[in-house]
């Protein structure tokens, strides 16, 4: 796989990337959905908008179909303006999360629904073969949409999406109807079949754990506008913004203060923070007041040389334990803490106990204070 | 590379889309021509008429300063509000009554009651006024029990409006009741509360929406009623009458226009009404409720059913008298069975043509009306036409359940009798009868189909144009199969109701197309009762058998032709 860009725009760079969003603005009405996106995508690349409901991420994929008309902005496709094109002329094959099969047809008739007309019967049909196998759903041609299982019919309406091989595919929410073990199968099926024909896809999810499991880059999308847009392992690792932070995976969120660039106070406690990776212009900005997060996973339980805590509440997760923690030192309210289960049945803390913790400088990550800490655990989701 | 040829390979979709919109733009702006003919003109005409004198000069609001002068006039405002208000305090309880023991209680064969209550419908509204003659008349067999009243006056006609509006409140009432939510029942239960408390409470307000509508939607229908009163009123007079007298009689067709306007204001009030109350009512039934089954209760169901029996014969004796004075020679002194009253040639010129023009008339505007009226909703719920277009259309589409049939006829005399319109050729034609038959019950269907099709995924068209499929392919092969019942729906719906008016072709229609509704009136005036319960019956008949292939269409044809509805079954 190629070297994935740190930020959406520095691709830019010789030929010209498959699609590219220039400035695309949606207003209905008084209401702006879309505030200005600029993205650009690769070919063969699996790109996921991920984002709570209402953050635009299904009308900005709705207009990359030719669905929803932007209010201003450019759509590029291969360096060709597609903005004008209808859906019929762009032909980009479109997957709903109400799978929309045709109910009175069947599924040889739903597949090929968007062929007819452009080949012979014997060609159809061999291709509908094809396309169902291609979906692991051999045999199925005569069944009616109402005789399948939700995931089956959100697999025969993936082959109808692919049957006229789109250049690009999108996924508008494909997987949330489905239970939980459909999903998690499906989402393999799905990737797997995108790597194999290898067509520029892109998902729209409000799913953390289905965007960070199956794309190769994740747009995280607030309020019509674009949080940050990076490999999973950046949006996880390297939130940009509070917001990214808060909402993919569990943060804590403690005030803070920065000197020097390194140098962070938190509570009564000093931390020294590694030199930046990456942007480093940013963080003379940041000496004052700022918010210090760190990840549950990266707080750990140490034996000596550890900052007091108390133990407030245990939680069982299934792999792992949360617990809720009263640090003094750190002066944040309640922070959340993973620990591991090991194969006991009983936790390994109790509330109420007196522990020692850790916090491995190079973890935390710091956003300017005016930024303003999300609502803490509001959104997050804990995977 | 692959990517070159697919370019390639798209390139002719552009004409394509091209052709679908101006299509569907085509479609839109010849359904709002057709429209502005068929409802916006001829209102617009009555309008301007009720404001102008007899030599078309604009003279304000004059002719209605002389209506209220005129003493006789005003007389029969008076008279129309008596009746309907009688006919609504009547009709109202009884078929709150009915209502409830159809939803709320274990009597047997709850399908049939309904049906019963439903008959009128099919009926034309004359029928129940042609049997109160016969039974009460100047001959009729149970006159004594009137007291020396009357029936060709109010008592008829409040009698027979009682009939005629009854099914309304049933089916309005019963769905209120019918969408309460059993849970409130329950929660009730666990307190203990008493019964009355309960029905004060839970059942009365949850229904309140629906009696507030049955009150309007029974005082409208009663108000501009106009056959009922022209069989059984005698010399009372009532503004619908009054119209009919205007323009046939005294040719005042300004003074017809003025009364034209003052009908159309309970009609408009009942839809304003109507429109706030459903928002309301439909508001009141959230997902999560649990619809109410009522448990057996033996007195309390013995009364219900003892209530329902009582009304239902009434219903069906009204009908069977129909029935009985066409079969018999003189019923029921003379019982000797005779087809007589079936020979129409012997009592009215247009002998079994009228009865034909009826099947001419309501077949075609079935057939018109279900393509305009499915079409125009197709186009309205799934075409991305301009939205000032789709609201234009949705806002004529709404406009004729607000427009009496009589004063819908009115108009088209207006505009169509006026020598400066080229459409004048129409006038006294089969096709203006239709057309005004079409326009006059133009709503429900509307709202029936944009409901059926509201529930097709919206996203059906999303991925047929991203499959490069133009719209009217998947209109064929996909829209129109699953929307085949509610088509049949419709197109039985404009039948029965095309079969039984008699307000809305009553001033358009000529001696070479009448029409058997028409023929039931002409025959009743000149005394032939019983030929005059024959062709009503005939028209009770053709609509009954209409509804039935209806109904067996759709419950025993279709599921073997759409297996898909049905996959257990395969």
């Amino acid at each position: 796989m190629k070297p994935l860009d740190l930020c959406a725009q520095s691709g830019g760079a010789g030929k010209p990337s498959f699609l590219r969003l220039e400035d695309i603005v949606k207003r209905f009405g008084g209401f702006t959905a879309l505030r200005g996106i600029d993205l650009q995508v690769d070919e063969g690349e699996f790109i996921c908008f991920l984002g709570p409901s209402g953050c635009g991420k299904s009308t900005l994929l709705r207009i990359i179909a030719g669905l929803e008309t932007h209010t201003s902005g450019r759509l590029l496709e291969s360096g060709r303006d597609i903005s004008s094109m209808s859906a019929a002329e762009r032909r980009f094959g479109i997957l709903f999360q109400s799978y929309a099969l045709f109910p009175n047809l069947n599924v040889y008739e739903n597949v090929v629904y968007g062929l007819r007309g452009r080949k012979r019967r014997a060609e159809l049909e061999s291709r509908a073969v094809e396309l169902l196998q291609l979906v692991d759903l051999s045999g199925t041609e005569k069944k009616f949409p109402a005789q399948l299982s939700g995931g089956e019919q959100q697999r025969v309406a993936l082959a109808r999406a692919i049957a006229p091989s789109p250049r690009l595919l999108l996924l508008d929410e494909p997987l949330s109807a489905l239970d939980a073990k459909v999903r998690v199968h499906l989402r393999r099926q799905i990737r797997d079949l995108q790597r194999r024909l290898a067509v520029t896809t892109i998902m729209v999810t409000h799913d953390q754990e289905e965007a960070l499991t199956m794309a190769d880059r994740v747009v995280v999308m607030n309020r019509g506008t674009v949080e940050q847009v990076g490999t999973p392992t950046e949006i996880y690792y390297s939130p940009r913004t509070p917001f990214v932070a808060n909402f993919v995976g569990k943060m804590n969120f403690m005030p803070a203060t920065l000197r020097d660039e390194t140098k962070l106070r938190v509570g009564g406690t000093g931390f020294s923070l590694p030199p930046p990776r990456d942007a480093p212009a940013d963080r003379h900005t940041l000496d004052g007041d700022v918010l210090a997060c760190v990840r549950p996973e990266h707080i750990r339980k140490v034996q000596s040389d550890g900052l007091q805590a108390t133990v407030s509440h245990v939680e069982f997760l299934g792999s792992s334990w949360r617990i809720a923690l009263d640090v003094p030192a750190l002066a944040a309210g309640e922070l959340f803490a993973d620990f591991a289960g090991g194969a006991g049945f009983t936790p390994p803390v109790q509330a109420g106990e007196r522990i020692l913790i850790a916090i491995a400088p190079e973890r935390i990550i710091v956003f300017p204070a005016s930024a303003g800490a999300p609502v803490a655990g509001g959104a997050s989701q804990g995977g | 590379m692959a990517m070159a040829q697919d370019v390639i390979a798209r390139e002719p979709a552009r004409p394509i889309v091209r052709i679908e919109n101006v299509l569907r733009n085509g479609a839109c702006v010849v359904l709002l021509a057709i429209l502005a003919v068929l409802i916006v003109m001829p209102l617009y005409a009555l309008l301007s008429q009720s404001l102008e004198d007899a030599d078309k000069h604009f003279i304000g609001l004059g002719n209605f300063v002389r209506y209220a002068d005129n003493p006789g006039l005003v007389q029969s405002v008076y008279n129309s509000l008596f009746v309907s208000i009688a006919v609504t305090a009547i009709t109202v309880p009884l078929a709150f009554g009915y209502a409830y023991a159809l939803t709320r209680s274990c009597i047997p064969a709850k399908a049939i009651f309904k049906g019963i209550a439903l008959l009128p419908i099919l009926a034309p509204s004359l029928l129940p006024a042609i049997s109160l003659t016969y039974m009460f008349g100047n001959q009729g067999f149970m006159r004594g029990l009137l007291g020396g009243h009357s029936i060709h006056g109010p008592i008829g006609i409040i009698m027979a409006q009682v009939f005629h509006c009854f099914p309304f409140g049933v089916l309005i009432i019963g769905t209120a009741l019918g969408i309460s939510d059993g849970r409130l029942y329950e929660v009730a239960q666990t307190f203990s509360t008493p019964k009355w408390r309960v029905f004060w409470t839970i059942t009365l307000p949850a229904v309140r929406y629906g009696l507030i509508s049955a009150c309007f939607v029974i005082f409208t229908t009663a108000i501009v009623d106009f056959g009922i009163a022209k069989v059984i009123g005698g010399s009372y007079n009532v503004l619908a009458i009054e119209i009919y007298k205007q323009i046939i009689g005294q040719q005042n067709f300004q003074m017809g226009a003025v009364i034209g306007v003052l009908l159309l204001l309970p009609a408009l009030l009942t839809f304003f009404i109507e429109r706030y109350v459903n928002k309301r009512q439909m508001s009141q039934l959230t997902a999560r409720a649990v619809l109410y089954q009522p448990k057996p209760h033996r007195l309390f169901d013995a009364t219900m059913l003892a209530f329902v029996v009582v009304v239902a014969l009434c219903i069906l004796g009204v009908n069977a008298v129909a029935v009985f004075a066409s079969f018999f020679k003189l019923w029921p002194y003379d019982l000797s069975f005779s087809l007589d009253s079936y020979d129409f040639a012997a009592f009215d010129p247009g002998g079994w043509s009228s009865y034909w023009n009826s099947i001419i008339m309501a077949s075609g505007a079935a057939l018109f009306g279900t393509v305009l009226t499915f079409g125009g909703a197709y186009l309205v719920e799934k075409s991305p036409i301009p939205a000032s277009l789709r609201g234009l259309l949705h806002i004529l589409a709404m406009i004729p359940i607000a427009v009496p049939g009589i004063v819908l006829g009115l108009g088209y005399v207006f505009f169509f009798n006026d020598p400066a319109n080229p459409l004048g050729f129409l006038y006294y034609t089969m096709t203006i009868l239709v057309m005004c038959s079409i326009a006059h019950y133009y709503t429900i269907p509307h709202l029936t189909a944009l409901t059926a099709l509201k529930q097709v995924d919206k996203e059906f068209e999303a991925v047929s144009q991203s499959l490069g499929v133009p719209f009217w392919v998947t209109l064929r092969r996909v829209t129109i199969p699953i929307s085949v019942p509610v088509i049949l729906d419709v197109a039985t719906y404009i039948f029965v109701n095309a079969m039984t008016t008699v307000a809305a072709v009553i001033f358009i229609y000529s001696p070479q197309n009448k029409l058997a509704s028409i023929a039931v009136i002409a025959m009743e005036d000149t005394g032939d009762t019983g030929a005059a319960c024959a062709m009503a019956m005939m028209i009770l008949y053709t609509s009954v058998a209409v509804k039935v292939v209806q109904i067996g269409l759709s419950k025993l044809l279709f599921p073997k032709l759409q297996l898909w509805r049905h996959p257990d079954a395969s």
